[in-house]
């Protein structure tokens, strides 16, 4: 989304628009649902999270600062519903029950070779996504995924872009390792160099 | 490694296979639906808008304890000074 329309829309949302509300909704609906749905691994969560996120934006649109950024603003009301709804139902994070059926299969038919690869590789990364814990798996669906730049990332998970910087490290690492490669390099962090 | 680094990483490219799922649309409707009314409902509410009621009220309730305070003490004074005579 453009910068200017952007701004124009937090200044319409400001005033109660419905129709800027409409078009915040059409751009985000589906992104945070998948985000939603892949960090809590569960539909039906996501979905309550995904109308929770969007009734807080309208709740709190009158005060939206002006140079409000929406995706990151939207992120992180996401995000910090689905933890506390994590430390409401005391959920265990080692718990990978389920996570194989997050997505239906659809339809099965006869595909090509090139398709049933391309779903089974899916499946596996989808696999291997959900197999890693939840702050691994928003920083991946944040930067990779959403296409946050980690400064963005970094302000919705509220840590530091150094922090971001290690946690995406360690989160990259995790998933190499959950898809059966070999864990790249670590990066080594300049306070870390003995001096 | 630069944080731009990650999205030509392999691991990270294999991200870019995952599928991006529509969710539910009656449950979406349903949103809207509660996200319209919401808006509706503040539209038509008040004609004054709720900040400066806030802010009116934060002015006026410390003011209003600070005078009653005052009187207060004001009789205990009184009724002491009564008491010794002065």
């Amino acid at each position: 989304m453009e910068r200017e329309t952007e701004l124009a829309l937090v200044g319409r949302l400001r005033e109660g628009d419905p129709d800027a509300f409409d078009a915040v909704y059409g751009e985000y609906h589906a992104r945070l649902y998948n985000f939603l749905a892949r960090l809590s691994r569960r539909r039906d969560v996501a979905e309550d999270l995904l109308e929770e996120t969007w009734l807080r934006l309208v709740a709190s649109g009158t005060r939206l600062q002006a140079d409000t950024r929406l995706g990151p603003w939207l992120y992180t009301v996401a995000r910090n519903l689905f933890y506390s709804y994590s430390r409401s139902r005391q959920i265990d994070e080692s718990c990978a029950a389920g996570l194989i059926g997050l997505w239906p299969a659809g339809t099965p038919q006869p595909s090509p070779f090139e398709e049933a690869a391309a779903r089974e590789l899916e499946r596996r990364v989808e696999r291997a996504l959900a197999s890693l814990p939840a702050h691994d798996r928003e920083v991946l669906l944040l930067v990779t995924v959403e296409g946050l730049v980690p400064a963005e990332a970094a302000t919705v998970c509220g840590v530091t872009a150094e922090t971001m910087r290690q946690r995406l490290s360690r989160a990259r690492a995790r998933l190499s390792l959950a898809l059966g490669r070999t864990a790249p390099e670590p990066v080594m962090l300049a306070s870390e160099v003995a001096p | 490694m630069t944080t731009d680094d990650f999205r030509v990483d392999p691991s990270m490219g294999e991200l870019s296979v995952l599928t991006v799922h529509a969710p539910d649309p009656a449950r979406a409707a349903r949103t809207t639906a509660r996200c319209h009314a919401v808006m509706a409902s503040r539209r038509g509410a008040s004609p004054t808008p709720a900040p400066a009621r806030a802010i009116r009220r934060r002015r006026l309730e410390p003011a209003l304890v600070a005078g009653l305070c005052a009187v207060y003490l004001f009789e205990v004074l009184a009724r002491a000074l009564r008491l010794y005579g002065f």
